[in-house]
């Protein structure tokens, strides 16, 4: 799935390769245009083997983007599977909420939010390092900030019962 | 890897690790092919077994499977998902 919750079919991102004797994949290089790998069907793919348009996004086959390249990580992009697991109240600080569902949150001595453990907090209530990304209630990195909404908001995917928690 | 405290009540590994433990790349999974219009051409075995052009047992996608298991495996042979 992507972040957004939908559902794509791995191979429709995946580059056509011929392989070397350890099973590697092998890009050829396009010389006339600058330079760029592509694939057997003279597709430009990353060097991980995945279809990518000019701006170095995955795409499908559609040059449809699946996902943005900064969302990539070492040029991968994350695995989501109706059967990861995710709950997210390990990342959820402890507040109550409106009428309209918005956390109820103080103003922290230095600015933004904290809970009501005086824990820091984003405006949508998630745990987070001094750099903005989300981590869980053990300072792990869950999520790093390039991949939140403006307001803060994990992407849809981890928050709308897609996935098991 | 995880101090026990570090799991929690169900034994689940902390974030991001119980997140990104089924990232991978697929090129690891996938079998060698000859491809024709950009599509993969499977070989079949005389026992009517998809494989690869390595001779390597795969399913009906392309995927690298486990004998008689059907499990995913990478090149390595590493089991990366159930059946």
């Amino acid at each position: 799935m992507t972040y957004s919750g939908r559902r794509f079919d791995i191979k429709d991102v995946m580059g056509a390769f011929e392989k070397d004797d350890n099973s590697k994949i092998r890009p050829q290089k396009q010389t006339a245009k600058g330079g760029y790998l592509i694939d057997l069907l003279g597709r430009r793919v990353s060097d991980k083997g995945y279809l990518i348009d000019e701006a170095g996004n995955v795409v499908d086959r559609d040059q449809k983007v699946i996902f943005k390249k900064c969302e990539l990580k070492n040029g991968e992009f994350p695995k989501i599977f109706s059967f990861t697991k995710f709950n997210i109240k390990t990342i959820m600080g402890d507040f109550d909420t409106n009428a309209n569902g918005q956390p109820q949150l103080n103003k922290g001595k230095h600015g933004g939010f904290v809970d009501k453990q005086k824990r820091v907090v984003n405006q949508r209530g998630y745990f987070i390092d001094v750099e903005g990304n989300i981590v869980d209630f053990n300072g792990n990195l869950v999520f790093e900030k390039v991949i939140l909404g403006k307001d803060g908001e994990i992407p849809s995917v981890f928050r709308t019962g897609l996935l098991k928690d | 890897m995880f101090a026990k405290q570090e799991l929690d009540e169900r034994g689940e590994v902390p974030a991001p690790f119980s997140i990104e433990r089924h990232n991978f790349n697929p090129h690891n999974l996938m079998g060698d092919f000859d491809y024709m219009d950009g599509k993969p051409e499977l070989m079949q075995s005389k026992q009517g077994f998809f494989i690869d052009k390595k001779g390597r047992r795969v399913n009906k996608h392309g995927w690298m499977v486990l004998t008689n298991q059907g499990h995913l495996v990478d090149i390595s042979g590493r089991k990366k998902f159930d059946k």
